[in-house]
């Protein structure tokens, strides 16, 4: 093959380049370079270089922006963007009431410090994460941990984490420098992909999970589709299957692991359900020296339970009694042991036994052939092997001097008996009563021990067996070729690959690589992500295909520019959305009439206008139930509300739905589990979760009708809503008003408000006003007006 | 006019015209993909690559993996092995341990004209012998239940990719306006589940509507519904036309911005069509009209059969009415296996009871297509994800088979395959499928094929690739076509 290597930087350092396929110079392959801002005619309508890349093309074409969107209107726009809510009513009246000349800058500011940013803005990553509660494929377990993953996610976006630390720790949060504990738990989203559990050969499997982790990650930080090169050369991008076996080594070093993670809250937790803990311990202790005093250690026998006089029962040196040699039993039996014992004064003795059982294995005792205790050996020490032995009363019994029998009875099994010890008491009601005492406290122990708060678990990463991987002739697990060393996408760096450590899975070098500000693509992809998701369309318009089969940018300069911006200024990512949110650009109208662009530039390309969006699900649920203020604002970071998720009965189904319904928090919230999703979100476009989804579908079909007009949680949305309405006074006219500022943030125009009165005299006619009202709400609820954000 | 509804995805961004975005996207009940007579002209006219044999599929599967050497692929060398371990290597990955060669515990006769082996557990079937074009050279599933009912239904053991049918909703739309081009009856969540009927990256408009909601074990026929359908009475639809006025009154006059022109009419055309649809699918599932004879030939009125009987019943109803695709899944739990046809252990007791309650619905199908003139444009197709091993299972209880997909049988009969006809062949123990090897991929070729469809030119770009159902392999079985 021709390989021609193109010099790109001049920096020395590394030394980014481009390998020839059929496709030389396409443009993704080049880093970034910085334009020059363009000049622009009308000055004024420029906030900043966005403003001016934008209407420099404008200009070229002799088109004009449109004017500003109204201030209730861009409210409505710039709440639902950031937070994925309908601004408040309060919010509405500030606006109304503002007078400063550009109100912008501040309302921005305090959406992206809410609390509820995250929430919008960590579910679009989670949707290129392709995050889910279950693995879905063919088996459907669910993911107990994956949550943990999704709240960092929403975390680090609520505190401007770096992207590139964003980055770097979703793909080695487990090797970056200490300090970084942080970043653990990003390392699930190497771990929550799907897999297929019930593969049966366990070398596909492992070449299937890589297969899966190597193409997210290229997907969603590179805009590469790496799939394809895992049984040949990528046809269309730089990518060999050498390269693709030389990350799929990197992967091969690293396994998925399942591991504790005590975060700072749960330390609280702990650190408040230790300081109880002496407490206990310390009367217990007490009791203990007080019961010892009480044993006379003169005279005491102690003998190995090996040395029965009678028995049935095996002895074992080899195993469970390794070193100290215990009597158990040789498979189901009525096993019973006897000792012939000689007590040399009369008096109550205390009988004691050393002996281990992971598992309670009951049995009897019996003094000189008269049952004495039915319930013995009840107790469990963790194990059944020598290091799990301890003693263990048996009981307290007078005996007579002279001899005496012993016999231990146990069936089918019997735990592993390794001495007993009989020792003679000084005064048998003050032990018995300090024996009640130590058990009272014994037992406030183990409620206390059955409090300790659990250690949080995460999916996460680590290094494994590390080593190269080999080729799979035509990606067959089974039929290796050449050994690849571990390393990058050559065709786009051949630097890089003698950089890995030998000891190390290479995760941390490629993340490093990835984030190198001379890699040509990872923060060129993100920027475009981000425009795209203020948008609704990317510069790139195939956000996650940024290869020769993706559509090329509109504007390279503007995405050029933003990306080096964005790199220049630590990776911000709240600094970028403030430069569009504040930007003319984003705050043009969507409703123009009568313009040259709907002829020259129909689709909008070069952004004479705004869009107006269609609410993803998400939205729609958040929206209808702040509206009908059903929403329960406060986070919800624990784990997701149980669901069944491995093969439901429709009875499970029915009873999922049920809890969906009673889920009164945001929907970032909801459990996502895969090929059972909650189904009023995958109607509304929620993605399957098994691939990065960077630009979600939108689909207009009958069924989202169905479910609007038939979803009896919807229409209870719509009664809460108008019992509310029922509260606002007397007036159809006034509660219309309020009705439409609350869901469209606006007043209804005189024709909104004859229709819709309308409606209201006619369910009136034969129902009560609150349900004529009910009807209505519900109505507007489904409305355009309310889905789609202008 | 026309009913177009709108969708928008990165795919759909690559089409420069609006219109014709329109007309590609167009229609469809996502769950309940109903499409328009235009649309369906449209698709007719412009999508089929030559002229198909059949019009629809009914797919009747067979959850589990049923034997193919206990049911039609008559091995008598098995006797001669009896008790022995196979003569050449097991697979290397099996999905339990397996031990000696067992022969079949039923007696096999040959049947009809065609001369088709079939086992003595089918009392019925043999009555129709001669419509079926036995294939039994299936191979390369997968040897677990998920890998192999993903693979079968979608092509791919562990990707996610659009089923069958869907692919058949995007290649040839419905000829029904008012019913969805792809219905799976009581389906299995099982092993893939909702995947196995899903559009994976196609527009959504092409999933499988689940008429019954998925589940493990499965809805019975009589407790299968649409979902979100309404009551569908006087009162509620009364209601229901008054918001839909609504709706179009705010909507006529609420934008002024001529890029929501069309997604917000397709947005009202969809609640139309919701509603229509409220006052008409009622009807397809409403079986008050057929006669006792019918229920009968079905095998409705005995107990054992009801149930069965009843999807194969709807099954004919929705294709009578131009559903393009409908699968039919025999996929209970029985009490001594987890999966209908997966009889690890307890073969003889599992396959007895399993034969008995399809035996006689699936007759009473072809029997009822034919009669209406419907078979020879209707393929009925049936299988399950894998065969079973010709030797025992080791393990506890009486005995059963393995999983095996090296080799194993599936059946068509109808829609333009040769009838009587038996294609491919395993090898003398029923192991290795040696003759025509028929793998999934030509299955589904064959299938489009079939269907007018060619399924190296019936593709959809995904993230810069064009996809196809077969990957990049498939060869249509021509010597089945009649």
């Amino acid at each position: 093959m021709k390989r021609c290597y193109h010099l790109l930087t001049a920096f020395g350092c590394l030394v980014w380049m481009s390998r020839a396929f059929a496709n030389e110079g396409h443009w993704a392959w080049k880093p970034p370079e910085w334009p020059s801002i363009p000049t622009v005619v009308d000055t004024s309508w420029v906030r900043g270089p966005i403003d001016a890349f934008i209407l420099n093309q404008l200009e070229s074409r002799g088109l004009t922006p449109a004017p500003s969107a109204s201030p209730e209107t861009l409210l409505r726009r710039i709440w639902f963007d950031v937070l994925g809510l309908p601004p408040t009513e309060e919010a509405l009246e500030v606006m109304k009431r503002s007078t400063e000349a550009d109100p912008w800058v501040k309302v921005v500011d305090a959406l992206l410090a809410s609390p509820h940013y995250g929430e919008r803005w960590g579910r679009h990553w989670l949707d290129v994460a392709r995050y889910g509660d279950s693995n879905g494929g063919d088996e459907n377990h669910a993911y107990p941990h994956a949550y943990r993953y999704r709240n960092w996610v929403l975390e680090a976006l609520d505190r401007d984490m770096r992207f590139d630390r964003f980055l770097q720790a979703q793909l080695a949060g487990d090797l970056l420098p200490r300090g970084e504990t942080e970043s653990l738990a990003g390392t699930g989203f190497l771990a929550i992909g799907t897999k297929i559990l019930a593969e049966q050969d366990p070398i596909k499997k492992q070449a299937d999970t890589i297969d899966e982790q190597l193409d997210t990650l290229s997907r969603a930080f590179m805009g590469l589709s790496l799939g394809c090169a895992r049984c040949h050369d990528h046809k269309f991008d730089p990518i060999s299957d050498r390269d693709y076996y030389a990350m799929h080594g990197i992967l091969k070093s690293s396994e998925i692991v399942e591991r504790e993670f005590p975060t700072p809250a749960y330390q609280a937790v702990l650190d408040q359900w230790q300081r109880e803990h002496p407490f206990h311990q310390k009367a217990i202790e007490e009791i203990h020296a007080l019961l010892r005093e009480q044993v006379d250690s003169v005279g005491a026998i102690e003998w190995e339970a090996e040395s029965f006089d009678q028995g049935n029962v095996v002895i074992d040196h080899q195993h469970y009694g390794k070193g100290i040699g215990i009597i158990s039993d040789p498979g189901s039996q009525d096993n019973y042991v006897e000792y012939a014992l000689e007590v040399a004064r009369d008096g109550d003795y205390f009988l004691e036994v050393r002996m281990a059982a992971k598992v309670a294995r009951p049995g009897r005792l019996l003094w000189d052939g008269v049952l004495e205790e039915d319930a013995i050996l009840q107790t469990t020490t963790g194990g059944w092997m020598p290091e799990h032995q301890q003693w263990v009363r048996l009981g307290v019994k007078h005996l007579t001097k002279g001899a005496h029998r012993l016999r231990v009875e146990s069936k089918p099994l019997m735990s592993h008996l390794d001495r007993f010890r009989l020792r003679r008491l000084h005064e048998l009601e003050r032990f018995q009563a300090l024996q009640e005492q130590a058990e009272i406290w014994e037992a406030k122990r183990e409620s206390w021990m059955a409090e300790k708060p659990s250690v949080p678990m995460i999916m996460s990463m680590a290094d494994g067996e590390v080593g190269n991987a080999r080729v799979h002739v035509r990606g067959n697990p089974h039929q290796l070729g050449e050994e690849v060393p571990r390393g990058f996408l050559s065709g786009l760096t051949p630097a890089a690959a003698g950089l890995m450590e030998k000891d190390t899975s290479g995760r941390l070098e490629l993340a490093q690589w990835m984030t190198d500000p001379h890699h040509p693509l990872t923060a060129r992809v993100f920027v475009n992500r981000l425009w795209q998701w203020h948008f609704g369309r990317g510069l790139v318009p195939t956000p996650d295909n940024f290869g020769t089969t993706g559509q090329k940018p509109t504007h390279p300069a503007l995405l050029d520019w933003l990306t080096l911006d964005f790199i220049r200024h630590g990776w911000s990512i709240k600094r970028l959305h403030r430069q569009i949110l504040t930007s003319s650009v984003y705050q043009m109208s969507s409703q123009v009439e009568d313009h040259p662009g709907m002829t020259r530039d129909p689709a909008n390309q070069y952004y004479w206008k705004a869009q107006a969006q269609r609410m993803d699900a998400e939205s729609y649920r958040d929206a209808l139930m702040s509206v009908a203020g059903t929403l329960d604002p406060n986070r919800d970071r624990k784990a997701p509300v149980a669901v069944k998720s491995q093969d439901p009965s429709p009875q499970d189904l029915s009873q999922n739905r049920k809890t969906y319904e009673a889920f009164s928090h945001r929907s970032v919230y909801l459990p996502v589990v895969r090929s059972h999703l909650y189904d009023f979100l995958t109607l509304m476009d929620f993605p399957n979760a098994t691939t990065p989804v960077g630009m979600r579908s939108e689909t207009t079909v009958p069924t989202q009708a169905l479910l609007m007009l038939n979803s009896e949680w919807i229409q209870a949305q719509a009664a809460a809503l108008a019992q509310q309405v029922g509260e606002w006074g007397e007036n159809d006219r006034e509660c219309l008003a309020r009705l439409y500022r609350r869901c469209y943030s606006r007043d209804p125009n005189l024709e909104e408000q004859k229709h819709c009165l309308e409606l209201l005299r006619t369910m009136q006619q034969e129902k009560n006003s609150e349900e004529a009202w009910s009807i209505l709400c519900h109505t507007l609820l489904m409305a355009d007006g309310f889905l789609y954000v202008r | 006019m026309g009913f177009c509804m709108y969708a928008k995805n990165e795919n759909h961004l690559m089409q420069c015209s609006r219109r014709h975005a329109l007309h590609s996207m167009a229609a469809g009940f996502g769950g309940l993909a109903f499409n328009s007579l235009l649309h369906a002209q449209h698709h007719a006219a412009g999508r089929q690559h030559f002229p198909a044999r059949a019009k629809r599929v009914i797919f009747l599967f067979m959850h589990g993996g049923p034997s193919h050497v206990d049911l039609f692929d008559f091995k008598p060398a098995l006797t001669r092995h009896e008790g022995q371990a196979l003569p050449f290597p097991e697979r290397a990955v099996q999905f339990a341990e397996r031990g000696h060669v067992m022969p079949s515990p039923w007696s096999f006769r040959q049947v009809g004209q065609s001369g088709h082996w079939m086992s003595s557990l089918w009392k019925h079937l043999p009555s129709v012998a001669d419509e079926i074009c036995m294939l039994h050279s299936l191979c390369e599933t997968n040897v677990a239940h998920g890998g192999a009912c993903m693979k079968l239904h979608t092509g791919s053991e562990s990707l996610l990719r659009p089923s069958m049918g869907a692919w058949m909703s995007y290649g040839l739309g419905s000829e029904n306006q008012n019913l969805p081009a792809f219905v799976t009856l009581c389906p299995t969540s099982l092993h893939g589940g909702v995947d196995n009927f899903g559009a994976a990256f196609l527009p959504a408009q092409h999933q499988g509507v689940p008429l019954g909601t998925p589940g493990y074990p499965n809805t019975l026929a009589k407790n299968a519904r649409f979902h979100y359908m309404g009551q569908g009475d006087a009162a509620t639809l009364r209601v229901q036309r008054e918001q839909l006025s609504l709706l179009r009154a705010l909507g006529n006059q609420g934008t002024k911005d001529a890029s929501l022109v069309d997604p917000l009419e397709a947005r009202m055309q969809s609640f139309e069509l919701a509603y229509r649809m409220q006052v008409e699918a009622p009807e397809v599932t409403d079986l008050s009209g057929e006669s006792s004879f019918t229920r009968s030939l079905y095998g409705m009125d005995e107990p054992e059969t009801k149930n069965f009987g009843q999807q194969c019943l709807l099954a004919r109803r929705l294709a009578e009415r131009g559903v393009r695709f409908i699968q039919v899944s025999h996929a209970h739990s029985l009490p001594f296996n987890n999966e209908q046809w997966d009889q690890h252990s307890h073969l003889e007791q599992g396959h007895a009871l399993n034969v008995a309650q399809i035996d006689k619905p699936i007759t009473g199908l072809l029997l009822d297509l034919k009669a209406r003139g419907l078979l020879e444009e209707t393929l009925v197709l049936w299988g399950g994800e894998f065969g079973r091993t010709p030797t025992i299972q080791k393990g506890e209880g009486p005995v059963g088979r393995d999983h095996h997909p090296d080799g194993f049988t599936m059946w068509m009969a109808g829609g333009g395959v040769k009838p009587g006809y038996r294609y491919g062949a395993t090898d003398e123990l029923g192991y290795h499928a040696v003759e025509n090897r028929c793998t999934i991929h030509d299955l589904h070729a064959t299938i489009l094929h079939l269907m007018g469809l060619d399924h190296e030119r019936l593709t959809y770009r995904h993230l810069g690739r064009d996809f196809r159902l077969t990957d990049v392999e498939g060869d249509v079985a021509r010597s089945i076509l009649a």
